[in-house]
């Protein structure tokens, strides 16, 4: 109650502040907003960048260079980001956007109007989504007069402030799209059998160029006859426009001839076969909506060699026009496509078409050619606010609408899908050695998707931009005791080989949070005991959830020791002989299990001969009963039940008197010569057990050796002799066996040194396995030491390791010295989305972290 | 209508003579009280601890709480039954032997001529516990012709008609093969065709000799003499009949389709009366995603505040097929229970013109009552009896299609064997 009153008091004050801005809001027809992105493009040909459009009350205000505008405070604002492209709405300058049905049978038509079937309260976001919002809505394309045509917006207050014009003008056609009209029926509405017993189908004009031509001529000579319906009027008094639809050359030039002669405010739409007419639809000053040949996509080429040809020609129309300085529009070819109108506009730039001209043609020269350039088209002091916020460039095909506004609301907006996200960076080290500057990597659901200087971009990804940042994969700390605190907080000691790492890990311990903070994101926690045989050491993630997903090897090696001994010789031969032991135990489980093959196989021979031998007794004994229940059934009838259960057991104890002993373990004394008896199983250790799989190469031995006596010796015993896979933890003098380490295919974790003292002389041990080629990792030896990987390789690149180098090693290297390289270490497809973001290229003095990403989730912001 | 109104007119009769007695004894021969152990009166009086309804010359004369009888009439004692008011079909093509001609344009055609009295659809509405239905032309058409608001009782239609102009179906959603654009271009051009005729009112006049059967109908549409029933599939076609609604000065009712959830505003903001599709819960898919959602039409059209009617389709095998299904789809989808009654009783009525007659048990309108044998929203309920204009025209324990149904396939033969 104490609590709730303060809370009262606030919503109450924010209830009175809000008033004033409200019912400024509700006045408008629109609403009031800030756009700010990387570059504004006007349709005209201005681009401000960085660029910003204010609008108050749906009207466009200020349009200009981001410095330049400012809007009151409070006005919400939507911001682009320095990658963010702003174009007017996108405007179709014809469409067949209606809700199904066909077309009017009737040749001529001039009644039916597209407003009647365009749906205000349709769900337009597939329009919204690809950033339309005006259109020109067709009545149809296949009748020589369909009717007329309307110009809406596809979101907007009410249909009133949507419908730009109502009637836009009457479509018509010529040629051969118009040239098959059905033949119709006209029946009439009072069946009356006596005249018309037959109702004949009555053929339309047209089938030729001449017929439709005739049609029109006639229709708009008959229009300022009394009664004709205004709008048709409007058309032939040339008020309003006739949009004429003409494709070959032909049509055109026969469209071309009947606007002149009638004098009417001509159109062309389709445009296929202009380019040979370009001369005189310039001198005529009829526009031309352009249908883009291609649907994007698809293939759509027919068997027709001739049409081919004109159709690929014809791609290149819009660059034709436009330098005969021919005002055109551009559009999709059909409804199915009218999501695609940025590609169309890709593909006639790739075809000559200045960046400028096409934008235009889907923005200020569609709206000029519709008659609602006063509304829409371009971003202008007093026109509509409506715009498109671009992910980029209007015409980089990677570019998706982010943002829809239409009278400075908010019409669509991309939803934030859990999908590919994207980071890019000056610097992106793959973690291989590779390093992209700059460069890209996607991921999506926790995986790695792609990485590359430019990787694909679904629709709908969100980027992360770092500008002069890197972006590289979570370092690995090869050999730590990180999470193995044991009880009471002491590092644990030496673990029995019987379990591993991976189960006395505690996945709660907070070493792992502490080394994650620092970058990172998977470690190799080993037993820290001083043991001969330390135990076995797994590989976990220090971040992400749940035990499947943080483990990422169970078991990745025999952690075995060799250095700081007094007496090597007696380590290498006490490690020798628990080796022995092992491999002892190992094979005489190895026997006992084929020799229990073996004799299952045989038992099971036996068993089934047994069996059979049984079956024919049975048999035997039935057909026997069978004859006695005869005599049995004629004798007393009534009493059935209890004579079966008789005769049942009778059965049984025949049986066990005949067969003898069917189903012991024991097998008829005639045939012992063939006998076998069960082997015994070897008394178990799960200890020995433990080594089988370094002992089989599955993983490798991690011996810890420092001098070249210590790696002689480790050499000499496990790679010579036992002829183990075998990773050197320590190494400090590896530099001086780097043939015989390189030969053996001996990697070395450096731990937990980089620089060390050989002959008196620092040495950076890094550097040195670097060049020598041979795979290395590095290991903090510590609990929480992996926190300071990131500073030892700062240190050793000071000490002239590269820093690609560093990173390879730390990340990548470390992976596939340790067997894991398939989880995680690189930037590669598939691999765990684990990842540092970094203000600056790695080692460099600026550089902090950003974030860091463990499977795609970001787990730690840096300051 | 050769039963019902003889009993009446001699009940009627009856009356006359025995004057001034009536006040202190009403009840005649004929005359009964139907006691219930649960009266519901469709207009908001629920009496849960039982009622009695006095049914006097064909309709309701009063209804109390409790078992009484002042009235002194015939007891007829149902003290396990619920007793409601028989439920209004607001939209049908029931009893026709098809829903349209294959014309598109035929204004002139009436059900008046197709229903078959005898059609199995009309026992089927008793079984439902629905007296009072609006039978016209289907959709698929243009101007569909005209229907009739009838009680599913009688041996002619002229028995059956409860209100002659049930309304002229107009079909705003384009038939199959036209777009939706010829089909209001094709709605204006036969509306223009008949003002310039002549002007509606010469059409209407029946001393006219030379007007033309086949515009009498839109004719009168136009002078406002007759509603117009119009059928929409999407919200566009709601837009699209208040467009020609205000051109023409329209009088007019609403089907709607499933998809016409997203013209509620439109609906609220005109106060259009509606009534809602068969299908109560539609699929809606995004266009850009392609996902899907259901709606719960019943349940946003009453958060809208739109007072809400429900139809059945007599062609659907499953629940929808009966209307007290559609109300208890009602509930389910949050509705309240009254507003949900309301929907299949009072409200049609009124949206149909007929609340006078017929729709509630209230003083004065038609005695049609249905016994069920508990709440009718459950699916275990049953109706037992039904009454229309106070004659009782079904009775489940005379039902033989429905006792055979229950017996489940094979009864029949089995009993034969016997």
């Amino acid at each position: 109650m104490r609590t709730a009153l303060p809370l009262a008091l606030a919503a109450a004050l924010a209830v009175v502040a809000v008033p004033a801005a409200h019912a400024q809001d509700a006045a408008a027809p629109g609403g009031t907003l800030l756009v700010t992105a990387g570059e504004v493009h006007d349709g005209k040909g201005h681009v401000f960048a960085p660029g910003a459009v204010f609008i108050e009350g749906g009207v466009v205000r200020h349009v200009g260079r981001k410095e330049d505008i400012s809007a009151p405070g409070g006005v919400p604002v939507l911001d682009g980001g320095p990658h963010g492209v702003v174009i007017p709405g996108l405007v179709l300058a014809h469409t067949l956007h209606l809700a199904k049905g066909d077309d009017d049978p009737a040749s001529v038509s001039p009644d039916v109007r597209a407003i009647d079937g365009y749906d205000f309260l349709a769900n337009e976001k597939r329009a919204l989504a690809s950033g339309v919002t005006t259109l020109f809505v067709s009545p149809g394309t296949v009748r020589v007069v369909s009717g007329h045509g309307a110009v809406v917006k596809t979101a907007g207050a009410s249909p009133e402030r949507r419908t730009l014009i109502a009637d836009a003008g009457l479509v018509a056609g010529i040629g051969d799209a118009v040239n098959r009209p059905p033949a119709i029926i006209e029946p009439p509405d009072l069946p009356d059998a006596t005249k018309d017993p037959l109702l004949p189908y009555r053929a339309q004009l047209p089938v030729t160029r001449a017929g439709s031509v005739l049609l029109l001529r006639d229709l708009l000579a008959g229009a300022s006859a009394p009664g004709v319906d205004a709008a048709l009027r409007d058309v032939a008094s040339g008020k309003s426009r006739l949009f004429l639809g003409a494709q070959s050359q032909g049509d055109i030039e026969a469209a071309l001839d009947l606007i002149a002669e009638t004098h009417t405010k001509g159109v062309l739409v389709g445009g296929m076969g202009a380019a040979s007419v370009v001369d005189r639809i310039a001198k005529s000053g009829v526009p031309v909506v352009l249908t883009w040949p291609d649907r994007p996509g698809f293939v759509s080429a027919t068997g027709d060699p001739a049409a081919e040809e004109t159709r690929a020609a014809s791609r290149r129309n819009a660059a034709r026009l436009s330098a005969a300085g021919v005002s055109f529009a551009l559009v999709p070819p059909d409804e199915s496509a009218l999501d695609e109108t940025l590609f169309v506009c890709a593909a006639a730039e790739r075809a000559g078409l200045s960046p400028a001209q096409a934008l235009a043609a889907v923005t200020s020269q569609a709206a000029s050619l519709l008659g609602v350039d006063d509304r829409v088209g371009s971003l202008e002091p007093g026109k509509d606010g409506d715009l498109v916020l671009l992910s980029g460039r209007p015409t980089d095909p990677r570019s998706f609408v982010r943002n829809t506004v239409v009278d400075g609301k908010i019409a669509y907006e991309r939803r934030a899908e859990t999908g590919t996200v994207i980071v890019r960076a000056a610097q992106v080290h793959v973690g291989d050695g590779r390093v992209f500057a700059p460069g890209e990597v996607a991921f999506e659901g926790g995986k790695i998707v792609e990485v590359g200087p430019s990787v694909g971009v679904p629709p709908g990804a969100r980027f992360i931009d770092l500008g002069d940042g890197a972006v590289m994969p979570g370092l690995i700390d090869a050999f730590s005791h990180t999470g193995l605190a044991g009880e009471g907080g002491g590092v644990g000691g030496d673990l029995d080989t019987a379990i591993t790492a991976a189960k006395a890990v505690d996945l709660a311990d907070a070493s792992f949070a502490h080394v994650l903070r620092q970058g990172v994101t998977a470690v190799l926690t080993a037993p820290a005991g001083g043991g001969r045989v330390a135990g076995r050491a797994a590989v976990v993630k220090t971040g992400g959830d749940g035990r499947p997903a943080r483990v990422v090897s169970k078991d990745a090696g025999l952690v075995v020791r060799l250095s700081q001994e007094r007496d090597l010789d007696a380590a290498s031969k006490q490690l020798d002989g628990m080796l022995k032991r092992a491999k002892d135990y190992l094979a005489s489980l190895e026997k006992y299990e084929k020799e229990k093959k073996e004799y299952d196989a045989w038992k099971k021979a036996r068993d089934e001969e047994e069996a059979k031998q049984a079956a024919e007794e049975k048999k035997k004994e039935e057909a026997e009963k069978k004859s006695d229940e005869k005599k049995d059934d004629a004798k007393a009838p009534a009493d059935g039940d209890d004579k079966e259960e008789r005769g049942d057991r009778g059965r049984g104890r025949a049986r066990q008197d005949k067969g003898g002993g069917g189903g012991g373990a024991k097998p008829a004394p005639k045939k012992a010569a063939d006998e076998k008896t069960e082997p015994q199983k070897p008394a178990t250790d799960e200890s020995l057990q433990g080594y089988a799989d370094a002992l089989d190469k599955k993983v490798p031995v991690l011996v810890r050796a420092s001098t070249v006596e210590e790696l002689r010796a480790a050499l000499d015993l496990l790679v010579d002799k036992w002829k183990l896979r075998v990773v050197v933890v320590g190494g400090e003098e590896s530099r001086r066996l780097t043939e015989r380490l390189s030969k053996a295919g001996v990697g070395v974790i450096a731990s937990p040194r980089v620089l060390v003292t050989d002959d008196g002389h620092p040495v950076n041990l890094l550097r040195e396995l670097s060049i020598s080629g041979l795979p290395a990792g590095i290991g903090s030896d510590a609990y929480l030491g992996g926190a300071e990987l990131f500073e030892l390789l700062s240190y050793a690149v000071g000490r002239g390791l590269a820093p690609a180098a560093a990173v390879r090693m730390a990340t990548g290297d470390a992976a596939q010295l340790l067997g894991v390289g398939e989880r995680v270490g690189t930037l590669a497809p598939g691999r765990d989305a684990d990842l540092i973001l970094l203000t600056a290229p790695p080692f460099e003095a600026d550089a902090r972290v950003r974030s860091i990403y463990v499977g795609g989730v970001e787990v730690d912001r840096g300051e | 209508m050769s039963r019902r109104p003889f009993t009446r007119i001699a009940l009627a009769a009856s009356l006359l003579l025995c004057g001034g007695l009536l006040r202190s004894a009403p009840a005649a021969s004929g005359d009964f009280v139907v006691q219930a152990g649960h009266v519901e009166t469709g207009d908001g009086r629920v009496f849960a601890q039982g009622g009695s309804v006095f049914v006097s010359g064909g309709r309701i004369e009063d209804v109390r709480e409790g078992y009484v009888n002042p009235w002194g009439a015939e007891v007829r004692e149902f003290k396990d039954h619920w007793v409601l008011p028989g439920f209004v079909e607001s939209h049908s093509q029931g009893g026709l032997d098809s829903a349209n001609e294959r014309a598109p344009n035929t204004p002139f055609v009436s059900v008046l001529d197709g229903i078959d009295p005898l059609s199995p659809y009309f026992e089927d509405l008793l079984r439902d516990g629905v007296t009072t239905v609006l039978v016209i032309p289907g959709d698929e058409t243009l101007l569909g012709g005209q229907g009739l608001v009838l009680d599913p009782v009688g041996r002619t239609v002229e028995e059956m008609i409860v209100q002659r102009d049930g309304g002229l179906k107009v079909a705003l959603a384009p038939r199959r093969g036209t777009s939706r654009m010829a089909q209001l271009a094709e709605l204006r051009r036969t509306f223009e065709q008949t003002r310039l005729a002549e002007g509606a009112r010469a059409l209407r006049d029946p001393d006219n000799d030379d007007r033309d059967p086949r515009q009498i109908a839109v004719g009168r549409l136009l002078a406002g003499e007759l509603r117009a029933v119009f059928a929409c599939d999407e919200p566009v076609d709601v837009a699209n009949a208040v467009k020609l609604m205000d051109t023409y000065k329209l009088k007019g009712l609403f089907s709607l389709g499933p998809a016409c959830a997203r013209a509620l505003p439109l609906v609220k903001e005109r106060g259009l009366d509606v009534i809602l599709p068969p299908e109560l819960e539609p699929l809606e898919r995004d266009p850009e995603t392609g996902e899907q959602r259901r709606r719960e039409l019943a349940r946003e059209f009453d958060e809208g505040g739109v007072t809400l009617v429900l139809q059945a389709d007599e062609r659907s095998p499953y629940g929808a097929r009966s209307l007290w299904y559609q109300a208890a789809r009602a509930v389910a989808q949050g509705v309240s229970r009254e507003k949900a009654l309301a929907a299949v009783t009072t409200n049609a009525a009124k949206l149909l013109g007929v609340a006078k007659r017929v729709g509630s048990l209230t003083k004065g309108l038609d005695a049609n009552l249905v016994l069920w044998t508990g709440d009718p929203f459950e699916a275990t309920s049953w109706v037992d009896q039904v009454f229309v204009e106070g004659e009782l025209v079904y009775e489940r324990s005379k039902d033989k299609k429905l006792a055979r149904l229950l017996r489940g396939p094979g009864a029949d033969t089995e009993e034969k064997r016997r």
